[in-house]
């Protein structure tokens, strides 16, 4: 079970709607092994959001079981849960960087709430939490825009920003909804050969929502959502 | 919960949009002052005010008790039974003047003056009181009752507060009592003075009070009807209202301008709040706690009210002669700006706005779930 980095389990997802009760996930079962990169593909409102959602402990499932490494993180209380999310980094598609703090400044934000996913939360000094943001910062190959403000800086660029924040915290587990949905063709392939690299420089599994075949066809596995049943896996 | 760099972050945005940081400090510093003013003016009226009034109509409930005769009792015997019935009533041990009859004085200047009531000060137990013997009288007069002369340095001329307090009259060193005695054969009165500091009329209350703990006696001594009666003697209910009117139109004042700077903060405040939903969701999303939300929202008008309050206090040291001046001219009263008292009230105060301009905004900020302002629903 440890090589196991993410697991749901029957995981299914029900929202009360204003026209009723609508199913997002249905008795989902999928396991993501630990140093892979896995791209979910599906049409609108097929549940691929919903399932990263859940998987970045973002949302609860109505029933089955969310698990990371042997933990079922979906019993944990709120507080647990929040503590938890620190293992799960998380890239959005919109890039949600705060301008008037530095590159640097914006991957170190979890050092600014104390949020770390390393046993014990013990302290790092600003200092060394600067010095780990530059640092991802440069193997991701933007190291030289560390004191820059995102307003300085293209797409591609602020979406790698996001990138090396979502690794700040040395998450077991890189979800990313749509991280290529803002960027041009050559950014996006750009930006998702980055994200599909993290399992070998950072050793973390990469979980990745896309409606881009190309960028689907960089991961190691396909996961095909149809309104909310996982129905192939290549 | 890391504070520091909560405070770091706080400090960063503050940083970040200076205009709106320091135009809502100059907002907290102009309030915080004219807070600070107002409450010492507030004080200094409930005080100084107070003060001055009642050196001129009297301490508030102020009662004289007067006993015709001793009833039998010595000096000490009658105060102690008087004290006993005023306890409930006295917010410091009363004080017994007594009055020794009229006698007409031997030697000039006083014979022109006509007959003098002649008065002794004792304290609550009818041990004799200490006076400024000698004060308030020509420097060369005399005073002779039955052939003997009384020096000044025994006598004292009552301020006009204090006859209207202990009785028209002259005090005397108790030392020279026998004298006094020995000009007339007339009966002793005795005037307790009793202070409630309680602007309600506790006159009949005092009344049953002493006349019950004295019957007894007066009974015994052969006396009937009444051998005590019970005046107020201090006057201006109404200034004494009209002062305590503009205390609280200070402490309004004084309390409105915090509470609308409260009001200023939280509208501020709630427009950050807003402007900043996707920055909370977005830190909830990387695993902050609803706490670490709220600290940051609370830090931000921390800062806010820290400098706000900070030029508060420039700005009073700067301002301090003219409202002194003011202060002086208008109530005759001495302020002072910068004073414990003052500085206890702006940290109330400080806390009050505090709590209006963070409190709900803090609450808001750790309701978004983050997924609703982090990406549209799919």
């Amino acid at each position: 079970m440890t090589d196991i980095t993410a697991m749901l389990d029957a995981a299914t997802v029900r929202y009360s709607t204003a026209h009723g009760s609508v199913t997002a996930l249905r008795e989902v079962t999928v396991s993501f092994p630990a140093g892979s990169a896995s791209a979910i593909v599906g049409r609108s409102g097929s549940g691929k959001s919903t399932l990263i959602s859940v998987l970045s402990l973002l949302r609860r499932p109505t029933s089955g079981r969310v698990l990371l490494r042997d933990v079922v993180v979906s019993e944990l209380s709120e507080r647990e849960l929040a503590r938890a999310r620190a293992s799960v980094g998380i890239v959005f598609q919109s890039f949600h960087l705060e301008p008037s703090l530095t590159a640097a400044e914006n991957v170190m934000l979890p050092w600014y709430f104390g949020i770390s996913a390393e046993a014990g939360r013990r302290r790092m000094s600003r200092r060394t939490a600067y010095r780990r943001a530059v640092d991802i910062l440069e193997r991701l190959g933007i190291g030289a825009l560390a004191g820059r403000r995102p307003n300085a800086m293209s797409g591609g660029q602020r979406q790698r920003v996001a990138i090396a924040r979502a690794l700040f915290t040395n998450p077991i587990l890189f979800v990313a909804d749509e991280p290529t949905g803002n960027l041009d063709e050559e950014t996006a392939n750009d930006v998702a050969a980055t994200i599909f690299g993290l399992p070998a420089t950072f050793g973390t599994t990469v979980v990745v929502v896309t409606h881009d075949a190309e960028v689907a066809a960089m991961a190691d596995t396909r996961l095909e959502l149809v309104r909310g049943e996982l129905v192939r896996t290549s | 919960m890391r504070k520091s760099g909560l405070l770091l972050l706080a400090l960063k945005f503050s940083w970040a949009h200076r205009a709106k940081f320091v135009l809502l400090s100059l907002l907290v510093a102009v309030g915080m002052t004219v807070f600070l003013v107002v409450t010492e003016l507030s004080r200094v009226s409930s005080t100084g005010l107070d003060d001055a009034i009642a050196a001129d109509v009297g301490e508030a409930g102020t009662y004289a008790i007067e006993v015709y005769g001793d009833l039998g009792l010595s000096i000490d015997e009658l105060a102690g039974e008087v004290d006993a019935a005023l306890q409930p009533f006295a917010s410091r041990p009363p004080l017994l003047v007594e009055v020794l009859p009229l006698v007409q004085p031997e030697c000039p200047p006083y014979r022109e003056l006509g007959p003098q009531r002649i008065l002794i000060l004792r304290d609550h137990q009818g041990d004799p009181a200490q006076l400024p013997f000698g004060e308030n009288l020509p420097a060369e007069s005399e005073f002779c009752l039955d052939g003997q002369e009384i020096p000044a340095t025994a006598l004292y001329l009552p301020t006009p507060a204090q006859q209207r307090e202990f009785g028209v009259g002259l005090f005397i060193d108790s030392r020279y009592r026998s004298i006094v005695r020995l000009s007339t054969t007339d009966p002793t009165m005795f005037r307790f003075v009793v202070v409630t500091q309680r602007q309600t009329d506790d006159r009949d209350a005092i009344q049953q009070a002493v006349t019950e703990r004295l019957h007894d006696h007066a009974a015994r001594h052969g006396v009937a009807g009444d051998y005590a009666l019970v005046l107020r003697v201090d006057t201006g209910d109404s200034i004494r209202r009209a002062s305590e009117g503009i205390r609280v139109v200070y402490l309004v004042i004084g309390w409105g301008v915090i509470i609308l700077g409260g009001l200023g903060l939280l509208v501020a405040e709630l427009i950050v709040v807003r402007d900043r939903t996707w920055f909370f969701g977005l830190a909830r999303a990387l695993g902050a706690g609803g706490r670490h939300v709220a600290t940051l929202v609370i830090l931000d008008v921390l800062l806010t009210l820290v400098v706000g309050t900070g030029l508060a206090l420039v700005l009073a040291a700067v301002s301090e002669p003219t409202v002194r001046s003011f202060a002086a001219s208008a109530f005759g009263v001495e302020v002072q700006l910068l004073q414990p008292s003052s500085l206890s009230q702006l940290v109330i105060g400080g806390l009050v706005v505090l709590g209006l301009a963070a409190g709900y905004p803090a609450i808001k900020a750790t309701r978004p779930d983050p997924l609703d302002v982090l990406e549209p629903s799919s």
